[in-house]
């Protein structure tokens, strides 16, 4: 197939997929599970596919609005190709873990999967994007689908506050993320990467390409939880467990470290560069292991370690600014592979036992005697223990970091420290889990009497465990994999190295002995200690974001109270208030000449108009007031159909109607006796006159207006132009009608896109005139022991 | 309750809905040459059930159509795309319309997405206008203007008379 098709199945077969999960009837949960399965392992072969193709790096591109710059272009290169790799990889095992995790008739299934599916396709076309602008809708497309995800238990207090969290710190970084890119875009003249990639970029070194690197670094930062946006990766631990295990150790957080590898080859000269990178991420490693430490949540642990982890691939990107990161997708992989598979056993301790605090957790090693050693595997990969793929990694990160000691001692040494330092917590903390969760103590009795673990939940980590393993021992079997992938216009050039398993006696192998043995014996040192500890909630953020929100909300309603806002009526009278003030002068500014001539017909049509208007003046009774609005209404009409405009005739017609109806039946819902209605719409004495006054001012600015617009034309009117294309260009005789659903059609498609927002806006405003319904949500997808 | 239901306005309404449903769907189809179009297509549909809705109680027109009408807003604004997507599939741009020649009868009709738009078009504004009425069901206040009102000119309920 091509390349192109490629892509499209790649993209588009997950939201497919989604939505085929949402139509199988309910009763068929066996089937849908089977096409789930199949059907999610499309996008992986194809990825496949494209890997073994023989053309690239290349761009498959789409026209869009070509008038607008704006093209579906893809790039293939060995970036993209390994993230999309490993999120179409990680996306079958999660689907395996699902299908394990959930009871495979529950109901919540096939929502889960729709939107587990939905964002699959939008992580896959953010890795692929080419186009900067494609490549951040779908960057928030993944933050929205996360946000649906993070908060699937919604009744849960916890799930919500999490995913709210999570949506307003991504979405707000992805509005920086937006800056950097028009920045970019302004400095460069274009939206493609490929393009931007060809230029000499000494062109970005300027103060302006600073800020855009600035901007676009505050997106990945949020996106990767670094620093300042840290807080919101453990409140996203209230998802369910697959969840936690695809976006929030695997994909989603990633993206950040994909922008930032994107961006390497483009601005690693910039000054802001290496600084920037290396503070923010060495600090949020430190932070992060340590907090990690101090977490008795099994999910919390995980969370602020990948936090650590990803602030050490961020400093990773800033200190080998001058080196080349040669082996980022290895050190990427590491991770993927032990993170995934300890969320997965983490999420079947909590199936299995309904609780994740690891103080009531131990000696689990004889009840799950496989988990325990799936964990042992994966907390082994994670301190990096010979044997394991993560060994071979750090490897060859200390040999790197032990060659440029000389060039380029100081950022090389401080990254020397930093890591021993990381490691060495690092290692403290998967000894921590790993004893005290499987083996040290005991657990519960009354915990213990749980339902088994369904088989389909062991499959995923066993493999992964397995992978790790297996590549750990015979590194030689990635050589086929990652070696094409780094010079299809990855970063650094890999055939220097040979991925070994050993090393022979050297510097780096001493020092991950040592920091072995350290870490260890540090977690040996203080094993009775770990579990009094807090984190303070300095040092969590929630406090302060939760602060911010409140003090804006209250913010808002204080300035609407104290402008008497509450009220509609005095809010139109101060809004077109404001208009008048500030516009009326601005008009009468402007010269103008009254050129209209009166015919006898238009005289009689304005009296008439005028009179429907101005009944409601001297009308006691609202529904005649109503009426003789609409009368007028209608009236208008007739200007249109002098003007030769029967589409506009009609549509004022059924607007006209439409309306009446819509304000009787909503009169209706009150429930009131019309005498009442009628006393409650008066007003105050000294409030009509001001109306009165308003009015009149309003009618003389729109007269002032019309006039104006009616004599400024433009020398070349736009009509005769559109006239004279309706027929040729789109095969219609109708002007009106073409433009509006042709030669204009994406204004349409906005428009009705604001009908669709503004019914869901009243679906939701108006839900709370309804109670919740609660009962029917099942608590926790594996407990049926009760039953 | 002011609003007395009489078996005249009853049958009228119920004999105007599909003439009125027909003469819509003229609208839609004429549009493109003649006026009409899918906005006013949708209107005229949109009336037949507001006057539908005005007739019978509320509750009981929402009860039975609520989420239908919403799922109809859906349904317009994903055929809409789908209509302006179909001719990325040929490689041509985004909204571009695709126009086919159908010969029935011996007679020649052009058929384009340009339909399909409109008729998306048309759908959603049925939806969202008997959609938005609908929503309201169930939110009966005493007060017509605002929350300020509502401690000024509590009345009782006629709940009760009902």
């Amino acid at each position: 197939m091509e390349v192109k098709q490629l892509i499209a199945l790649i993209v588009l077969s997950p939201v497919v997929t989604g939505l085929l999960m949402l139509m199988i009837p309910q009763n068929r949960s066996t089937l849908r599970a089977f096409l789930a399965f199949f059907l999610s392992i499309i996008p992986f072969l194809s990825c496949i596919a494209l890997f073994s193709a023989e053309t690239l790096p290349s761009v498959a591109q789409w026209d869009w609005i070509p008038p607008l710059d704006l093209s579906l272009s893809f790039r293939l290169d060995g970036l993209s190709l390994f993230f999309g790799l490993v999120v179409s990889f990680i996306g079958v095992l999660i689907t395996i873990y699902t299908l394990g995790y959930f009871e495979l008739t529950s109901t919540q299934l096939s929502r889960f999967l729709c939107t587990l599916f939905l964002f699959q396709s939008a992580m896959l076309a953010t890795v692929f994007s080419n186009n900067l602008l494609l490549m951040f809708v779908f960057w928030e497309l993944t933050g929205l689908t996360s946000f649906l995800l993070i908060g699937f238990k919604h009744e849960y207090t916890q799930a919500r506050v999490g995913a709210r969290m999570s949506l307003f710190v991504t979405m707000f970084t992805g509005l920086l993320l937006l800056v950097g890119i028009i920045l970019l875009r302004e400095l460069s003249g274009s939206f493609e990467f490929d393009q931007i990639l060809a230029m000499d970029s000494t062109l970005f070194l300027t103060p302006k390409g600073n800020w855009a690197l600035f901007f676009m670094l505050m997106g990945a930062f949020g996106k990767s939880a670094q620093f300042p946006f840290h807080f919101w990766l453990p409140n996203a631990m209230s998802a369910p467990t697959p969840v936690s295990a695809f976006l929030h150790s695997a994909t989603m957080v990633k993206l950040g470290i994909f922008l930032i590898a994107r961006l390497f080859p483009i601005f690693s000269d910039s000054p802001v560069w290496m600084p920037l990178l290396m503070s923010i991420g060495i600090f949020t490693s430190l932070t992060g292991i340590v907090l990690s430490l101090r977490s008795h949540d099994l999910k919390e642990i995980l969370a602020y370690s990948t936090i650590a982890q990803l602030g050490f691939y961020v400093a990773y990107y800033g200190w080998s600014r001058q080196s080349g990161a040669s082996f980022d997708t290895l050190h990427i992989l590491t991770h993927v592979f032990y993170k995934a598979s300890l969320f997965m056993i983490v999420g079947m301790v909590d199936c299995a036992l309904g609780t994740r605090d690891i103080r009531k957790l131990g000696g689990l090693r004889k009840e799950f005697p496989l988990l325990a050693v799936l964990a042992l595997i994966a907390c082994g990969s994670a301190v990096a223990f010979p044997g394991t793929l993560s060994f071979i990694s750090k490897e060859i990160f200390l040999a790197d970091l032990f060659r440029h000691l000389p060039s380029q001692s100081t950022p090389t040494l401080l990254m020397l420290l930093y890591f021993s330092l990381f490691c060495i917590l690092k290692v403290t903390v998967f000894s921590r889990l790993w004893f005290s969760v499987f083996s040290k103590g005991s657990t519960a009795p009354d915990l213990l009497d749980r339902s088994p673990l369904s088989f389909r939940l062991y499959i995923s980590p066993v493999l992964l465990c397995a992978a790790t393993v297996l590549t750990g021992t015979f590194p030689t079997l990635l050589t086929p994999f990652l070696v094409p992938l780094t010079q299809l216009g990855g970063l650094g050039n890999i055939e220097s190295h040979q991925l070994t398993l050993w090393h022979g006696f050297s510097a780096p192998l001493f020092l991950s002995l040592s920091i072995l043995v350290v870490g260890y014996w540090i977690y040996f040192r203080h094993r009775h200690q770990w579990n009094d500890s807090l984190v303070s909630h300095h040092w969590k953020f929630d406090y302060y974001f939760n602060y911010v929100f409140d003090s804006l909300s209250r913010f808002s309603k204080k300035i609407t109270t104290l402008a008497g806002f509450d009220d509609p009526s005095r809010y139109l009278l101060i809004a077109t208030g404001f208009t008048l003030v500030f516009v009326l002068p601005f008009v009468y500014s402007i010269p103008f000449e009254f050129d209209y001539e009166f015919t006898l017909s238009s005289f009689i049509l304005f009296l008439v108009t005028l009179s429907a208007f101005s009944l409601p003046l001297f009308l006691k009774s609202w529904i005649s007031k109503i009426l003789s609005l609409s009368a007028g209404g209608l009236l208008i009409t007739f200007y249109y159909v002098s003007f030769k405009a029967p589409d506009l005739a009609l549509t004022q017609i059924f607007v006209e109607t439409a309306s009446l109806f819509l304000i009787l039946i909503l009169l209706r819902r009150m429930k009131l006796k019309s005498s009442n209605l009628t006393a409650s719409l008066k007003t105050p004495h000294w409030d009509s006159k001001i109306s009165l006054l308003l009015s009149i001012g309003m009618g003389v600015l729109i007269f002032f207006v019309t006039i104006i617009a009616y004599q400024y034309k433009y020398s070349e009117p736009i009509g005769p132009s559109l006239l004279e294309k309706s027929v040729p260009y789109a095969f219609g005789n109708n002007a009106v009608n073409t433009i509006l659903i042709d030669f204009r059609g994406f204004d349409t498609l906005g428009e009705i896109l604001v009908l669709l927002i503004a019914l869901l806006g009243a679906i939701g405003l108006l839900q709370h005139f309804f109670p919740r319904k609660r009962d029917h949500f099942k608590e926790e997808p594996m407990k049926k022991k009760e039953s | 309750m002011w609003f007395h239901s009489s078996f005249i306005v009853d049958w009228t309404v119920k004999a105007l809905f599909i003439p009125l449903n027909i003469l819509s769907f003229y609208f839609l189809l004429r549009g493109h040459h003649l006026p009409g179009g899918g906005f006013i297509a949708g209107l005229t549909s949109a009336l037949s059930f507001l006057l539908i809705a005005l007739t019978q109680t509320l509750s009981v027109f929402s009860l039975k159509w609520k989420s239908s009408f919403r799922h109809l807003a859906q349904y317009g604004m994903l055929i809409a795309i789908l209509s302006c997507s179909a001719s990325l599939l040929i490689e041509n741009h985004f909204l571009d319309h695709l126009w086919f020649k159908l010969y029935l009868f011996g007679i020649e009709f052009s058929l384009g997405t340009a339909l399909f738009f409109d008729l998306g078009v048309m759908l959603l504004v049925i939806g969202v206008t008997v959609g938005f009425i609908l929503e309201f069901e169930g939110t009966e206040t005493t007060s017509p203007i605002s929350n300020r009102d509502e401690k000024a000119t509590a009345q009782p309920t006629d709940k009760e008379k009902l």
